[in-house]
């Protein structure tokens, strides 16, 4: 056949073969001995069945597969195959307890971020392919799932305030009428702080929310100078979208002598399983009122105009101030069910019923004066603490009613939360430990409380060797942040250490139980955020975000009380027993501790490392993301009186622009440092 | 060999094959028996002179196919129940991958033969021979290896390429 033909030869063969014959003969020029072999050489592909050459594809790994797609379309639509990715997954991850697709289909529905812009063309697929659709995109779950493993991400920043003010920036510099200011930023060096005075410094990280779609900070409004909630949607645009602010709140606000700001911002918690896109808010005020709104997280073109997009919200609620006005340092929204906790600790209960009003609607509504229900809000029970200190987390879910029926008291309401409060508690001698209070409540009353809190067994200070297992039960740092979810109690301290704790039903009794030290971070933790399968960010001023596993990956998740389910964790750990029904899922859960710091997200592009302030003060994720905030202004409470603290509550600062006169009289000490106004991350592990 | 007596019985026993090229092979019973498809068809006729006709396997395959029994034969028959450690098993023994040094036309005809006598432990170190002809090999490997036709544009592929670079190692 052909040996080492000479040059001229070859350009003449090429003009004679057909087009495929000539892409053969480019390789063969390299290996041209090989020819004879090479006519044996055969696409397997097309001359197994389906069933054979995924049998081939069964030994190949993601990365093999990956590279298998690229081969000719017929090997891709093979490669994707969905039992290979399905059993690709099994292997390596624990089985999802409800996969989740949702941002697969809600890209078709968003905008196409930046990196993402290219559109997608359309590889007809093999008849083969047309059950996929109501099957599980497999590729997918495994994608993502590896991508947080590995930390793969994609990551979109943006500075709000700053892109926002560039159009705002010459309407207001007139009101402001002064000179241009330059920013002066103020790192706050939170150990000096610490050691000093020793008063535990309230949480003020940056007031961050977000939804699939939206990101939610609060802030300072200039022009009225009343609180308002700014809706971001990350990505091409970086766009602000919508502002909140409570007309209600305004028209009392006259009279206020202090300004009045955001304090605690919370999304509503209980949000239905069917994607509406409709989410509630509460923001908390400096003075103890609050509002709840209700928003629109995605766009909605309206019927009249396809291309006019419509953001809308709705203030359903507002409690003006409260008596005391004392500020509110936490809340949490589970509809109808609002909880809500002062600087002083008064905790507040309340429950919110639907009337009918003609009146409230939605701001933009095209439709007009359809009624809309309207929100009554009314207290239920009201508790005081004297010993709680801050920082506190509130949380809030529904409880079902075979649960209580154990008890001795039999009520006939259908419905009955638990609220569960975790707070720091100083510790005798020295040192930082976490109390857990837990309140169940129906719509009308008050059903019962419990308390616990996790003390070491013994005063450590008196104990002149500390013994290594005591130690690490507690940390002498105060608590920066504290969060809860499904029975797993996460705080974090100003001496970079995160303590884990689970909270757990012991008979009748509550118990939180000191479960282990997570070290790793090399700044204070600012911000911490859990899911209910134990998968724990942390966001830190070492300008880094570590992704841990409290038992996301461990072991599938048993329905039931979540507090069994994590009893069956640690005897599964103690005996080795291998879960029958996932025993292919092994690997992952050999190979992972338990706690273990599996990623670490560097915030390298961040040039602005030696400055403190520009440390990680905020962290948020789902299935998907992870949302950083980074920057923005932390204002360590020292002066208890309440100008101050109205002052200083501020979270993100007002914008360039932002503070008119009047405002920034008030608040003189971060009138300066405008500029810092945080930078917001989204590390994206999926599809976009 | 060292089998029972009534085993030793049927070892004398013989059953005869016959390619689609015509060509018969008389094979003991227990070899042929490594092909489930055979095995049952043995157990189903009983005692027979005719020969079984094979029209899916020329002689030549059906050679190399038998002389993989012979060598197997006293193997342990494989329970259906393993069948993912099987799959987690990437290695081949040393005597199996010098009887799959064949060419590739060689090699994909006894996959399809082993498919269809249904003999798992050979179908499987077939596949996983082919597996490990593309582990580790760039598309443009792939393709030279199995001398496959590209049939994407080149923007098609550069799309592909980047859907899928997550999960490349590194």
């Amino acid at each position: 056949m052909s040996f080492q033909t000479p040059e001229s030869d070859k350009t003449q063969q090429f003009t004679n073969e057909p087009a495929y014959k000539r892409t053969k003969r480019n390789h063969s020029t390299q290996n041209s001995l090989n020819d004879l072999v090479q006519e044996n050489k055969r696409d397997f592909v097309k001359v197994f069945s389906d069933e054979l050459n995924l049998h081939v594809f069964r030994y190949l790994s993601a990365a093999d597969l990956s590279i298998c797609t690229r081969v000719s379309r017929k090997w891709w639509r093979l490669a994707n195959d969905r039992q290979l990715w399905k059993n690709l997954f099994l292997s390596r991850f624990k089985a999802p307890k409800r996969p989740n697709l949702t941002y697969r289909l809600e890209s078709l529905q968003m905008i196409p971020s930046q990196i993402n812009s290219i559109p997608k063309f359309q590889i007809l697929p093999d008849n083969t392919c047309d059950d996929m659709a109501d099957e599980e995109d497999w590729k997918n779950i495994y994608r993502v799932s590896h991508n947080w493993q590995t930390g793969n991400c994609r990551v979109i920043d943006f500075k709000p305030y700053v892109d926002f003010n560039k159009n705002q920036m010459h309407h207001f510099s007139s009101l402001a009428g002064s000179s241009k200011i330059q920013p002066k930023i103020q790192p706050i060096d939170s150990f000096t702080q610490f050691h000093s005075d020793r008063i535990p410094p309230v949480n003020s990280n940056p007031l961050v929310q977000f939804t699939r779609h939206v990101i939610l900070t609060a802030s300072f409004s200039s022009a009225k100078n009343i609180p308002e909630v700014h809706l971001w949607r990350a990505g091409k645009q970086n766009e602000h979208i919508d502002t909140l602010r409570s007309e209600i709140l305004y028209k009392t606000m006259q009279k206020s002598k202090f300004p009045i700001v955001v304090t605690c911002l919370k999304l509503d918690s209980n949000e239905g399983k069917d994607d509406t896109g409709i989410h509630k808010l509460i923001a908390g005020y400096s003075n103890g009122g609050f509002t709840i709104w209700e928003f629109d997280s995605m766009e909605r073109s309206s019927t009249d105009d396809k291309t006019m997009r419509k953001w809308r919200h709705r203030e359903i609620f507002t409690l003006h101030s409260s008596r005391a006005q004392n500020p509110l340092i936490a809340c949490a929204l589970h509809f109808p069910v609002l909880v809500t906790c002062t600087e002083d600790f008064e905790l507040s209960i309340y429950f919110m019923d639907y009337k009918l009003n003609n009146s409230a609607q939605f701001n933009s509504s095209i439709e007009g004066n359809e009624p809309v229900e309207k929100i009554d809000c009314r207290l239920v029970h009201q508790l005081r603490s004297f010993v709680c200190w801050a920082p506190i987390e509130i949380s809030v879910e529904s409880i079902t009613e075979n649960s209580i029926q154990s008890s001795t008291l039999n009520y006939s309401s259908r419905d009955v939360w638990k609220a569960t409060i975790a707070y720091s508690v100083p510790l005798y001698g020295g040192g930082w430990s976490v109390g857990v209070q837990e309140i169940k409540f129906s719509s009308a009353q008050l059903i019962s409380t419990r308390h616990c809190s996790s003390l070491p067994s013994f005063i450590p200070i008196l104990s002149e060797n500390n013994s290594a297992e005591n130690v690490e039960q507690f940390s002498f740092a105060p608590i920066t942040t504290i969060t809860y979810n499904a029975g797993q109690l996460v705080t974090a301290h100003f001496d970079n250490t995160l303590q884990v704790y689970h909270v757990l039903e012991q008979g009748r009794k509550l118990e939180c139980r000191h479960e282990c030290t997570l070290y790793g971070h090399t700044g204070s933790v600012m911000s911490v955020a859990l899911d209910e399968h134990g998968k724990l960010i942390t966001g830190s001023m070492d300008h880094s975000i570590k992704i841990w596993d409290l038992g996301w990956n461990l072991v599938k998740n048993n329905e039931g009380r979540k507090s069994k389910d994590r009893d069956d964790i640690l005897r599964l750990k103690s005996t080795n027993h291998q879960d029958t029904e996932f025993s292919t899922v092994g690997i992952s859960a050999k190979r992972k501790k338990h706690g273990e710091c599996i990623v670490t997200l560097s915030d390298s592009l961040n040039n602005i490392r030696e400055n403190n302030n520009f440390g990680i003060k905020w962290v948020g994720f789902d299935e998907g993301r992870i949302v950083s905030v980074c920057g923005g202004n932390t204002t360590i409470i020292k002066d208890k009186s309440r100008g101050s603290i109205n002052n200083n509550k501020g979270t993100l600062n007002p914008p360039p622009g932002w503070t008119d006169s009047v405002s920034r009289e008030k608040v003189d000490s971060q009138s300066n440092d405008m500029e810092d106004v945080g930078i917001i991350k989204v590390w994206s592990f999926c599809d976009e | 060999m060292s089998t029972s007596a009534a085993a030793t019985n049927d070892d004398n026993k013989k059953v005869t094959l016959k390619s689609c090229d015509d060509v018969e092979f008389k094979v003991e019973i227990p070899v042929a028996s490594r092909s489930i498809l055979l095995k049952n068809m043995i157990e189903d006729v009983g005692e027979t002179d005719q020969s079984i006709p094979l029209p899916n396997v020329n002689e030549k395959v059906l050679k190399k196919v038998l002389e993989w029994c012979q060598h197997h034969v006293n193997d342990p028959q494989p329970t259906n129940d393993d069948d993912d450690s099987r799959r987690r098993n990437t290695e081949i023994d040393d005597w199996d991958q010098r009887f799959l040094s064949v060419e590739q036309d060689m090699l994909f005809e006894i996959i399809l033969a082993a498919n269809y006598l249904d003999i798992k432990p050979l179908l499987d170190i077939g596949c996983k021979t082919v597996a490990n002809m593309i582990k580790g090999k760039s598309p443009e490997e792939i393709r030279s290896t199995f001398n496959i036709v590209n049939d994407f544009t080149p923007e098609e592929e550069e799309q592909i390429r980047k859907e899928n670079e997550w999960a490349e190692d590194r």
